[in-house]
């Protein structure tokens, strides 16, 4: 049997900065960690090993995350843009440039909040150094989708410094 | 391996604010979310069995039949049976444990659990009787031939009590597990 409290120990961090990357309201951000836990811990018994316990407490922080998302905010839905859409659009800050300020963080954030919840899923997955194989695990989309979808964002937010930082 | 970190991972995985501590708040909000759960439910099945009595109490009035009738009374009876069998069933979860244990929630799990287990006989059997003789004077009112529609609308209604059981013993097991793993861990 898996304990909880281990689940719990390894994934509090993530979980929270999963509810941040969907969610700007600070109470609504607890309101979904919270939603989260639940659901991992009335879904743990069923937990059979099938998927590695990081994908399968990934896919269900996910599937609560956009669920809370889509219940609350149906009509800023229109805000949302595909990572291509934002690809197109200025590039909201250089993340890498204030990589040692605090303020870094925020503009990831945003631009994350900023994507449509696929890409969303995908972005907040990568940046918590999940693979891009167990990504596809847990989103559904292939590994070369995911990956295209990855360089396009990184190259969004690095775009006003210059080509440089692709390679970083 | 941190040293081949992106960037872009190393902001993100940095921040560590906003960690919420779960577990004994996980406990209560699943324990006021089960109950909220359940007294919504109530709350329908009390609604839905004024219904049936009003509308079986109408048809029992109206019909010159008597088997129709009787049956009606006995349907209208059953559902009367159902909302009070019902009503007990949920009153208060083990008096003597402590509300924030895992044990009151687990002790939780279990009763709807065996409330679940053996909805076939306190929520499905009482309208049998009635609506057998129900169906007794239907039939007995169709002309020769015009079976079928009757027929077809009895193999529905089976159908959906059997569904609704099935899918409360699931509900049922579900529920065993959760309150095992709860007890467990």
């Amino acid at each position: 049997m898996y304990d909880f409290e281990d689940v719990r120990h390894t994934y509090a961090g993530a979980i929270a900065r999963l509810a941040r990357s969907y969610e700007r309201d600070r109470d609504m951000q607890k309101d979904l960690q919270q939603e989260i836990w639940i659901n991992l811990w009335k879904s743990l018994p069923g937990f059979k090993g099938a998927c590695s316990m990081r994908s399968w407490v990934f896919r269900i922080a996910h599937n609560t995350a956009a669920t809370h998302i889509l219940r609350q905010t149906r009509s800023r839905r229109g805000q949302w843009v595909t990572i291509e859409e934002a690809a197109e659009q200025a590039a909201p800050e250089d993340v890498f440039e204030q990589i040692a300020t605090c303020q870094a963080r925020e503009v990831l954030l945003e631009a994350i909040r900023s994507l449509r919840l696929p890409d969303r899923q995908v972005i907040a997955l990568y940046a918590e150094g999940i693979p891009a194989a167990d990504i596809s695990e847990i989103t559904g989309l292939s590994p070369a989708n995911i990956s295209k979808k990855i360089q396009r964002f990184k190259s969004w937010l690095s775009r006003s410094k210059g080509a440089s930082h692709n390679d970083r | 391996m941190t040293a081949n970190k992106d960037p872009l991972q190393t902001i993100w995985q940095d921040d560590l604010s906003g960690v919420l501590v779960p577990a004994t708040d996980a406990i209560s909000k699943a324990l006021v979310r089960h109950e909220a759960g359940q007294r919504w439910r109530n709350l329908r099945e009390y609604a839905a069995a004024v219904l049936v009595v009003a509308i079986f109490g109408f048809v029992g009035l109206k019909s010159d039949l008597p088997a129709m009738q009787a049956g009606a009374l006995l349907v209208a009876l059953a559902a009367v049976f159902v909302a009070t069998s019902l009503h007990f069933r949920s009153r208060g979860v083990a008096p003597h444990l402590d509300r924030e244990s895992r044990n009151f929630y687990a002790a939780a799990l279990i009763r709807e659990h065996h409330m679940l287990r053996s909805i076939g006989f306190w929520y499905v059997l009482p309208f049998v009787p009635g609506y057998v003789l129900c169906r007794y004077a239907a039939y007995q009112a169709v002309p020769a031939g015009r079976e079928t529609v009757q027929i077809a609308y009895d193999l529905l209604v089976l159908a959906a009590a059997a569904l609704l059981i099935f899918w409360n013993l699931k509900r049922a097991a579900a529920l065993k597990a959760e309150a095992s793993y709860v007890l467990a861990s």
